[in-house]
């Protein structure tokens, strides 16, 4: 049998590349904020224009040939570093193409490279990832959206500027009462769901995923879900189970709770090994009974005091004191520690009042500072760093922090192990944690059903899950999360500053396809860029979209769009 | 046995250059000489069954690659759909040899490809890759080898040091680190592999000639007045052709063999089926823990067989040029 | 020329294709697309923090100063601290590179014992269907790929019959119980790990010895000196093995030194499949996320054993063989 055009009917597109992917899956963090960056230093990214057509013959390249916008690049990551989702950018793509006759290149790059493509150089059409874990949306959707944030690397690389929401922002961040804060934050995300500067295809779920033989009680907390703080304090082991065993695909890169990269995987384990002054319960409210502070007050707009515990103690048995905690926040701020950047913008000095207070000075005034700094910067011990005087890159073997477990062992590239701090405000139940390296995804299920793995700590969503989940000896659990795979068009290019043109795009997105044939059903449709994890903070009144090529057509038709004999889009003149 | 006794010598020695029409084109006998030693070469490997059957399959999947387009039932990298929604994916669809009801063969991939079809436009990745990189590693050996080993001296002190360089270079993660900066695509892994894989030829070739040198028909063209090129497109190259092609088919095997390894590690060219990726593609998946073999045995097998029709017609022209070994 | 002096120019050569590795090495990282510190750096990081972490890398010091400080270094074999986890990247090759040593060693003790038997008897029984049979066996374990014969054993005897584990080199759970390296090597855990890897490696390994040693066997079988033994009235076991293997060893053990060297530089394929933290698959993980230091360390690591055993080979065959002359 001959294929003829007929039969195959779908458009090739080009597919250009510059750099491959990494075998296995790595979660990475760091998705979706991007501050920083001196575009000059990403090279020339290649702008991977040495395209070799697609290998098979057969293919009709004509159709698009006619369009008068420019060809658009969809940046892809490699299909060996995430399946579903390379898998889910070629579908999306080919509806542009086909459906809507925009003329479509996919470049497939491994994530470093795409990463810094879109977030550093603004060198994309078209981009997809899993947006990164945030406590607090509006300290995210600020970097994202400013229109002060335009210039190459500064984190606003969708390129979408509107005044109205920059104030709106700005007041939400400095606004001390939490009510207000609530309608400010419904305005924002009706404003910027009617804008669609970046949309939501999947509302990804937060899962736990473990063996129930041998442990339970997984409750998830907003920011980190079942890896959190609130999920190991509260975790109950079954039967005579006292290690909790997880696995990770790759190695962890380092020990330095400083100069780690943000990946999921290293904040995973400092979370526990370190305390923080204030710790989050399941519904993301500040909880001093699980914290290292007891008690806080806002001072005034730009002053917080906290009372530290008087009776707890690092892991190698020094005392832990207000000393140390004024400490860390002038060392992470006198440092510039590269990694708590954003934080230490609001933080001037902290200083020692009496021996359980501590008062610190913001530099500007931030409302919600327990969310947006107090949660996130890890206490660390002034007699191990005081003398470290370039702590993002201090190579740290063995790490002495406060939290609930201490380092016990760390083989690299096969694995992490750390033991429970007895002397704990908030203790864990389990002896034991280790994280086993294992880059297969079957290797894993194997042993999550056996029993040697307990816990899934990844949340891969895959066909195993899909396949292991009513398995006796599997328990799982879902929950709605913040995060979602989004899709963000470069408003600096040629035509995608049109509301209308963003509006159809959104609507040829395969979302339930999406969700139900590469997904498997997991996620949700995805809606609104401010999760209804938020709880209040969310709301359902925001514009929706149809899922349908005929609505995205005939919206672009009423906005005077056209297209010629070969299907080909055509701007209006 | 008298008839090649006789052709064989035309190897050794050269056509009698007193003996022929001056007016004779020089390019005409070149081309001569060249066609029968050939024709002899090929007259000797095919005596041989291991070859003939190796030589077959090679042939077979040559055929397989050129009709392609008639062979696939689906286009390789095209998303089978089911139904009229648009998007529904026919992922993981049993093969129908296997009676499952559907109408792929071999079954689809996760994505929803058809796993036949990349199978059979995996061989013309598999040949390219492989004559491509063979014909440019041994010409380019054969070559380095030849002026090296005429010239002597600083020339081949040059070209040797550089040979050696290349042999201190681990093949696999060269090949890596090259396709991570140029871009991973078919061109450049198949640059990657030429940049390292001559040095074997040309070491081999560059002992041959230098042997060659020293024999009386050339140092009688040298005493004749003839010219460097001459000497050494007329009386070495014919002469070391055989080690060419002995490179030339290993050069195949070893060419298909590293294509695979690094498209298996995930730096294979996404815009073509080869069957690395589809290895890589299946693992990427986790098939094996689903025991869908239809997805991950045959492209293994294709490339075993492949490699190893290489490997066979490589040594059966080894013990041909190599009468100790028979 | 001399034994001495034959020794010292091919040590000089040694030194400059290390150097022209190093070099080359050098240029090629610098080249590739896309941005080191991508990695590094966290979502939160602001403009300036990713300046200062750029500059404190040196990677905006002018190229020709960044190439002499690199060859500075590599002389006192430091490498530098890798981008990633600002560990030394002589601690990374210290943790990754005895896990290949291990491993590859391992697969090519079974692999030349095996396939030096087997060559010796192929070669003995010339023109048998043992000898046809072993040599068709042989091209078949070199022609399939490495890393397919260690999926289709995993899924074979890892995930159909569990005989074998899927994964790593210990049992999960098992870390930090061991003191040392060799302390680990020496536990039944372990050499339950190590089997599936070495067995798959050796059975790729030992065509290249049978091979040589068959061929080797029929030329020393065909020199005279196989007759005089043969008139003594020498057994065919005694003259097989104590006369006429023996001469034949000699390129087998310079063969096995040079493929030693590229066997290190090829584990990246079966360190993946099982899941060996080696130091092949760790390189390969360092050039994807650009971590130059941790790659250029690595792949030097790789090219030098290769280098080296070369030289390793050169000078054994100089002592082994008289027929050499050093010229």
């Amino acid at each position: 049998m001959v294929l003829s055009d007929e039969d195959v009917n779908r458009r090739k597109f080009l597919k250009a590349t510059t750099a491959g992917g990494t075998a296995g899956l790595t979660a990475l963090a760091g998705c979706s904020g991007g501050d920083g960056g001196d575009g000059g230093d990403g090279g020339d990214g290649g702008d991977g224009n040495d395209s070799s057509e697609d290998g098979s013959d057969g293919g009709d390249e004509a159709g698009n040939e006619g369009s008068n916008l420019p060809t658009y690049t969809y940046v892809n990551n490699a299909q060996s570093y995430n399946p579903p989702r390379h898998d889910a950018i070629n579908l999306i793509a080919s509806q542009f193409g086909d459906e809507l006759g925009l003329d479509m290149e996919v470049d497939v790059l491994e994530w470093g490279t795409l990463f810094s493509r879109v977030s550093q150089e603004y060198n994309y059409s078209f981009a997809t990832w899993h947006t990164f874990f945030v406590s607090e949306p509006v300290t995210e959707l600020n970097n994202l959206f400013n229109s002060g944030n335009t210039d190459p690397g500064e984190g606003n690389y969708s390129g979408y500027e509107n005044p109205d929401l920059d104030e709106l922002m700005g007041n939400y961040l400095g606004e001390p009462d939490a009510d207000t804060r609530i309608d400010q934050c419904h305005e924002i995300q009706q404003i910027l769901m009617d804008d669609v500067p970046t949309m939501p295809i999947t509302q990804m779920p937060q899962a736990a995923i473990f063996n129930s033989n041998q442990v339970s009680n997984w409750q998830a907390d907003l920011a980190n879900g079942f890896n959190s703080y609130w999920t190991m304090i509260n975790l109950e082991m079954e039967g005579d189970t006292s290690t909790l065993k997880g696995y990770w695909p790759e190695t962890l890169s380092t020990m330095n709770v400083l100069g780690h990269n943000d990946e999921s995987k290293h904040v995973y384990q400092f979370n526990m090994m370190y305390d923080f002054l204030v710790q989050l319960n399941n519904n993301a409210e500040p909880d001093p009974e699980v914290s290292l502070a007891t008690d806080w007050n806002r001072v005034d707009e730009t002053t917080m005091e906290y009372t530290i515990r008087t009776d707890h103690s690092w892991h190698d048995g020094e005392d832990l004191t207000a000393e140390d905690v004024a400490f860390t926040y002038n060392y992470i701020n006198d440092n510039e520690v590269p990694l708590y950047s954003t934080q230490s913008q609001y933080i001037d000095s902290a200083e020692v009042v009496d021996e359980e207070t501590v008062r610190i000075n913001m530099a500007e005034a931030l409302g919600p500072f327990n969310l947006a700094v107090a949660n996130l910067l890890p206490i660390i011990p002034e007699h191990m760093w005081a003398d470290r005087d370039n702590p993002s890159q201090a190579n740290i073997e063995e790490p002495v922090g406060s939290g609930p477990m201490m380092f016990d062992y760390w083989e690299q590239g096969s694995e992490f192990g750390m033991v429970k701090f007895d002397d704990h405000f908030a203790p864990v139940s389990f002896e034991e944690r280790f994280w086993r390296v294992i880059p297969e995804a079957s290797t894993v299920w194997e042993n999550l059903i056996n029993g040697e793995l307990n816990y899934e700590p990844f949340g891969r969503i895959d066909r195993q899950l899909d396949q292991n989940q009513d398995n006796e000896n599997i328990g799982t659990q879902f929950q709605t999360a913040p995060t979602f795979w989004m899709f963000t068009p470069n408003e600096r290019q040629e035509g995608l500053g049109d509301v209308q043109m963003r509006k159809a795009l959104v609507e040829a997105i395969p979302r339930t396809a999406i969700v139900d044939q590469i997904l498997f059903g997991f996620p949700e449709r995805g809606f609104n860029i401010v999760s209804p994890a938020f709880g209040p903070l969310h709301t359902e009144d925001v514009t929706e979209y149809e899922e349908s090529i005929d609505a995205a057509r005939s919206r672009l038709e009423e906005a005077g769009y056209t297209w010629n004999d070969d299907g080909a889009i055509q701007a209006p003149e | 046995m008298a008839q090649k006794e006789q052709s064989s010598q035309s190897i050794f020695t050269d056509l009698d250059d007193a003996s022929t029409d001056a007016e004779v084109n020089k390019w005409q006998r070149t081309f001569r000489l060249w066609r029968e030693t050939l024709r002899e070469h090929w007259g000797m490997l095919t005596d041989e069954l291991s070859v003939k059957l190796s030589m077959l399959t090679v042939a077979g999947f040559v055929v397989i690659a050129i009709f392609a387009p008639y062979i696939a039932t689906h286009q390789p990298l095209v998303r089978q759909y089911q139904g009229d929604a648009g998007v529904l994916i026919d992922k993981w669809v049993e093969p129908s040899l296997l009676g499952a009801d559907s109408e792929y063969l071999l079954g689809t991939t996760a994505a929803g490809y058809d796993i036949f079809s990349q199978l059979v436009y995996g061989t013309r990745a598999a040949l390219m890759v492989g004559i491509i990189a063979a014909v440019f590693t041994a010409g380019i050996g054969t070559l380095v080898g030849l002026v090296a080993g005429y010239y002597g001296g600083k020339v081949d002190d040059a070209l040797m040091r550089l040979v050696d360089f290349l042999y201190g270079m681990p093949l696999l993660p060269t090949v890596i680190v090259l396709v991570a900066v140029l871009g991973p695509n078919l061109w450049n892994i198949i640059l990657a592999l030429i940049v390292l894989q001559w040095r074997s030829t040309a070491r081999v070739i560059r002992s041959q000639s230098l042997s060659l040198r020293e024999r009386p028909f050339v140092k009688a063209a040298e005493v004749a007045g003839a010219s460097d090129w001459h000497i050494i497109s007329r009386h070495l190259a014919p002469n070391v052709l055989p080690m060419t092609f002995l490179y030339g088919s290993f050069g195949i095997a070893w060419a298909i063999l590293a294509e695979a390894g690094v498209s298996f590690i995930g730096l294979g060219d996404p815009n073509t089926v080869s069957w690395g990726t589809m290895l890589q593609a299946s693992r990427a998946y986790s098939a094996l823990s689903f025991g869908a073999w239809w997805w991950f045995v045959p492209p293994g097998i294709c490339i075993g067989l492949l490699v190893i029709s290489g490997f066979l017609i490589g040594r059966g022209y080894e013990e041909i040029t190599n009468p100790k070994l028979q | 020329m001399g034994k001495a002096s034959f020794v010292v120019r091919r040590t000089l050569q040694l030194v400059v294709t290390l150097w022209a590795v190093g070099t080359v090495l050098f240029g090629l990282f610098r080249l590739m697309p896309g941005d080191p510190t991508s990695y590094v750096i966290s979502s939160q990081m602001t403009q300036e923090a990713r300046r200062q972490l750029i500059e404190s890398y040196g990677l905006n010091d002018p190229l020709y100063i960044q190439y002499f400080r690199f060859l500075e270094n590599l002389v006192v074999l430091n490498f530098g601290q890798s981008f990633h986890s600002n560990q030394p990247v002589t601690d990374v090759i210290a943790t990754y590179l005895p896990n290949t040593l291990v491993l590859m060693l391992t697969a090519f003790v079974i692999a030349y014992a095996i396939g030096i038997t087997l060559g010796v008897l192929s070669g003995w029984y010339r023109g048998s269907r043992f000898e046809r049979s072993t040599v068709i066996t042989a091209l078949t374990a070199r022609s399939v790929p490495t890393f397919y014969v260690g999926l289709i054993v995993l899924w074979i005897f890892g995930a159909t019959f569990g005989v074998i584990p899927m994964s790593g080199m210990t049992s999960l759970g098992t870390g930090g119980q061991s003191t040392g390296f060799l302390d680990m090597v020496f536990t039944m855990d372990f050499v339950r790990h190590l089997i599936a890897p070495a067995a798959v490696l050796a059975f790729y390994y030992m065509g290249y010895p049978l091979l040589i040693m068959r061929s080797s066997m029929l030329e020393v079988l065909s020199e005279d000196f196989i007759d005089v033994c043969r008139a003594k009235g020498l057994k065919e076991r005694t003259i097989m093995f104590k006369h006429a293997a023996r001469n034949a060893l000699l390129p087998i053990i310079t063969a096995a030194a040079i493929a030693l060297g590229y066997a290190v530089g090829g584990s990246v394929l079966i360190e993946t499949v099982f899941a060996w933290p080696g130091i092949g698959r760790e390189m390969v993980r360092a050039v994807l996320r650009r971590d130059f230091p941790v790659a250029q360390g690595t792949f030097i690591v790789l090219a030098s054993t290769i280098i080296f055993l070369n030289f390793l080979a050169d000078l054994a065959y100089g002592y082994l063989d008289p027929r050499v002359t050093y010229d």
